[in-house]
């Protein structure tokens, strides 16, 4: 029998080149699985940075309006301290003109409407000639956002105020009238001189306890969710003077100089926490209406 | 053993570059989200300014850079008032910001403030 020779792979060469496959292939397994991990390291961290940055400019928008049509002793600016960190409330009148009050209201009465002008009543500035444009503005405001709409009861003296729902505005002869949703029981007296009512939008930034970071519409009973995985909110304000944790409406938004967000956002991959800052601060540009710098 | 090695270079050379092409896309998004965030540097430091009299900022010059840090990068904001050849008087400033980090310039803005009338 005769064989006749045949090239072919020698066991050597088939060991050698399945070794040399094996350690390839560890190693493009190896840097592949790192290429992912970094991938999706960054991508996370792009994630939390546009998450963060998307809830600046909302707030920003905000917080630069704050104050506007608003005296410079009326409560403008909050800043107040949950477990689940600061809450900020910023507000700003809706319309340029706010209407007086021209009825005292005592502890405990129950009123379905408000006098907001009456001729002959000479305090604070209760005349109709010289509420007619706001009761006007007021009512077209109604008018294009559907009633009812939420007013704001200020009573400068005691520095407290809330809202109360508006279903109608009422003109007669001598006087203008804004009428209640329904019946309504004070808790506390407002007295002629030292309450105005406002056409106010009021805004309360918070964080809850599922790290959202939620944007309160108070006026309208809305709350908005701007942004997700906030782990920290902390905010304080600069003003001429301090910089302070807390604001009062006893504090004068007019001095201020900053308001300083500090927001942390995180978000967990694998094993570890992947966190993303940001700090930035805002001026609300209403102060330099009583401040020409 | 030939095809081996003429495999082995090919591999090697797919893995170069896509090594090389992860990277530049790394290094793109590094780069992107850095120039944001020294945006975010000069944008506070301009809404600092706004907070201030004209009249009190200085009229030449710069200001000694300040070190920021964002995050776990470190940034130098530079700031220099009425560059050459700029928009400067009593009631007006212009302003030059540059932020950099680690030597390398991410963000370069120039304004012009005047006072409110």
């Amino acid at each position: 029998m005769k064989f006749s020779p045949q090239r072919a792979f020698s066991l050597l060469e088939s060991v050698v080149s399945l070794a040399i496959t094996s350690i390839l292939m560890a190693m493009i397994g190896s840097f592949a699985l790192s290429v992912k991990n970094v991938s999706s390291h960054h991508s996370k961290r792009s994630e939390l940075t546009q998450n963060l940055q998307g809830i600046m400019n909302y707030l920003s928008l905000d917080a630069r309006l704050a104050g506007e049509n608003l005296a410079p002793n009326f409560p403008a600016v909050l800043l107040s301290n949950s477990p689940l960190g600061s809450v900020l409330t910023l507000r700003r009148s809706l319309s340029q003109f706010p209407l007086p009050l021209c009825q005292d209201i005592s502890a405990g009465s129950s009123l379905t409407q408000i006098l907001v002008a009456k001729n002959g009543l000479t305090e604070n500035g209760c005349s109709v000639s010289a509420n007619l444009t706001a009761f006007h503005d007021w009512r077209n405001f109604a008018l294009s956002r559907g009633f009812p709409i939420r007013v704001y009861l200020y009573d400068f003296t005691a520095r407290e105020g809330f809202f109360l729902p508006i279903q109608g505005f009422e003109m007669e002869s001598d006087s203008l009238i804004l009428r209640l949703s329904s019946a309504h029981t004070f808790n506390r007296s407002f007295q002629i001189p030292s309450s105005i009512i406002y056409l106010l939008e009021q805004l309360t930034i918070r964080r809850d306890s599922q790290n959202r970071l939620l944007l309160d519409i108070d006026n309208e009973n809305l709350t908005y969710t701007l942004g997700f995985n906030v782990s920290r909110l902390s905010i304080q304000i600069q003003t001429d003077s301090d910089l302070l944790n807390v604001f009062t409406p006893a504090d004068s938004w007019v001095k201020i100089q900053s308001i300083n967000f500090e927001l942390q956002s995180s978000l967990p991959l694998r094993d570890q926490t992947i966190t993303e800052v940001i700090n930035f601060g805002l001026l609300p540009r209403n102060v330099l209406s009583f401040n020409l710098r | 053993m030939l095809e081996n090695l003429a495999a082995m270079l090919i591999i090697t050379t797919s893995i170069a570059f896509a090594t090389a092409f992860l990277l530049s896309a790394q290094k793109m998004q590094s780069f992107a989200e850095k120039s944001a965030k020294a945006s975010l540097v000069a944008g506070n430091y301009l809404e600092s300014l706004r907070a201030q009299s004209i009249s009190s900022l200085p009229d030449s010059g710069y200001l000694p850079p300040q070190t920021i840090n964002i995050g776990n990068d470190v940034f130098i904001l530079n700031v220099q008032f009425c560059p050459l050849g700029s928009f400067c008087n009593p009631d007006t400033r212009t302003v030059k910001i540059s932020v950099t980090s680690r030597g390398k310039e991410y963000y370069q803005f120039q304004t012009t403030f005047t006072s409110l009338k």
